[in-house]
């Protein structure tokens, strides 16, 4: 019964197919775009996300809100951008659960966009190695991460 | 998962019927789980299993002893909805249930059950009637009599080992408190700061002397003498009659104490009856670990 509660619950591969093919339009304005293919792939990949973190997910899945955020990023290319996303949607559950969900989506993607771009420099294993265990620990004592000081000493 | 086994029993619930039911539960914890998200996307399984428990509690709550099969047929939502106000009225009925456990509270100083009245405090604070109704938010130290069985849930535990509580300090109420402090020292020295039932060896005690027709149960204490007649009236009864025995025993000790409501007087019944199987097992040497000596 637990299982199927997971599945049912959780956003189906054809649901998440679209919602990225209808990103598409938005991301193309920066030369990221993602084929048919590379499509499925995210979907499976979504599920695979879920799976390994122990989490469900109920209200469409995250990579719409990781595409349309990261998008504008200078350090992302065409030939890399359905990578990111697949790390960047591990990256999210992962430090989504290491926050003890103290954090919430938007605050985790914008905090995620924030170091990408900024001393992260695109690197994605400086994103999920340094600044993110930090914040997480940090949300954990119940730091606010709208407060600009400690924020400022963070990144 | 658990809670599902309690929502679900198994062997009265066929595999269509339960997978019906899990389908049409499934919109509603989307809902509760979306709400509990405010406005994230996705939960930790844990979390969600516990949305799924909160929900077949209130669900259950909201039967009010109807057919459980009636959940394939009735509007869920609005079944939800009124499992949370009668959720919420054992809310408010368990705050007087407390005071009441309180204020009745023996004046003896056991340290666990103090505590544990203390913990209860917290409960009002705690508890999560809309998420986690489940759940029982305090500590619980004190050993009753009779343990709360394991499937109330949520407040319907606390309300349930509230009453207990009361009953016990009913019985409690009817001793001087100098002589129940002689038994409860007999029974183990440790009793005040250790968790122990201050109840059951004034209620073995009376109950014994019941079973007995001695005329003051408050008073008397169990000799060896008195062992030995007891021992013998109970060997020669098989287990339904000895049974019956303990708990006409038990009937005598409420009439004594006052103690007229029919749930309190059941279960002091039980409580008696329950010494049987110590009784039977160890000599009557060795009674003495259910009747305490009293100095």
């Amino acid at each position: 019964m637990d299982n199927d509660f997971s599945l049912e619950m959780s956003a189906t591969r054809d649901v998440i197919a679209r919602e990225l093919q209808g990103c598409n339009a938005l991301t193309a304005r920066f030369g990221l775009t993602l084929t048919e293919q590379e499509v499925k792939t995210l979907a499976v990949a979504h599920e695979n996300a879920l799976r390994d973190t122990g989490r469900i997910a109920f209200g469409g899945s995250i990579l719409k809100k990781l595409a349309e955020t990261f998008c504008d990023s200078p350090f992302i290319t065409r030939e890399a951008w359905a990578d990111t996303l697949a790390e960047l949607q591990d990256d999210f559950y992962y430090f989504k659960n290491d926050s003890d969900d103290r954090l919430s989506d938007d605050e985790l993607i914008e905090t995620m966009k924030r170091v990408f771009d900024g001393p992260a420099q695109g690197s994605l294993d400086y994103l999920s190695g340094t600044s993110l265990p930090e914040l997480c620990r940090r949300a954990r004592e119940d730091f606010d991460p709208t407060n600009a000081a400690v924020t400022r000493e963070l990144f | 998962m658990e809670n599902e086994k309690l929502l679900v029993p198994e062997g009265e619930w066929t595999a269509e019927e339960q997978l019906a039911l899990q389908k049409k539960l499934l919109p509603l914890l989307a809902h509760r789980t979306a709400l509990y998200a405010a406005g994230d996307t996705s939960a930790r399984v844990e979390t969600v299993r516990e949305l799924l428990a909160s929900i077949t509690f209130t669900l259950d709550v909201g039967l009010m002893g109807a057919p459980r099969k009636t959940l394939l047929t009735t509007d869920l939502d609005a079944l939800f909805e009124r499992g949370g106000h009668v959720i919420d009225q054992k809310v408010e009925a368990g705050r007087l249930l407390w005071n009441a456990a309180c204020l009745t509270a023996p004046k003896l100083e056991s340290r666990s059950l103090q505590e544990t009245l203390q913990s209860f405090s917290l409960f009002w604070k705690r508890y999560d009637a809309r998420f986690f109704a489940h759940v029982f938010p305090c500590d619980i130290d004190y050993p009753l009599l009779r343990p709360v069985p394991e499937t109330l849930l949520g407040v319907e535990y606390m309300n349930e080992y509230l009453r207990r509580v009361l009953t016990e300090n009913a019985v409690l109420a009817a001793f001087d408190p100098e002589r129940t402090m002689l038994l409860l020292d007999a029974d183990s020295p440790l009793w005040r700061d250790a968790p122990a039932n201050l109840a059951a060896p004034v209620l073995a005690n009376a109950v014994g002397l019941a079973m007995l027709m001695k005329k003051d149960l408050r008073v008397r204490k169990l000799s060896n003498d008195d062992l030995t007649v007891l021992s013998a009236q109970l060997a020669v009864l098989t287990d339904e009659k000895a049974t019956e025995t303990l708990r006409l025993a038990a009937e005598t000790v409420c009439n004594m104490a006052n103690i007229r409501d029919a749930a309190s007087r059941t279960y002091l019944a039980d409580s008696a009856s329950d010494m049987l199987l110590r009784l039977r097992r160890v000599p009557v040497e060795g009674w003495r670990g259910t009747f305490p000596e009293m100095e």
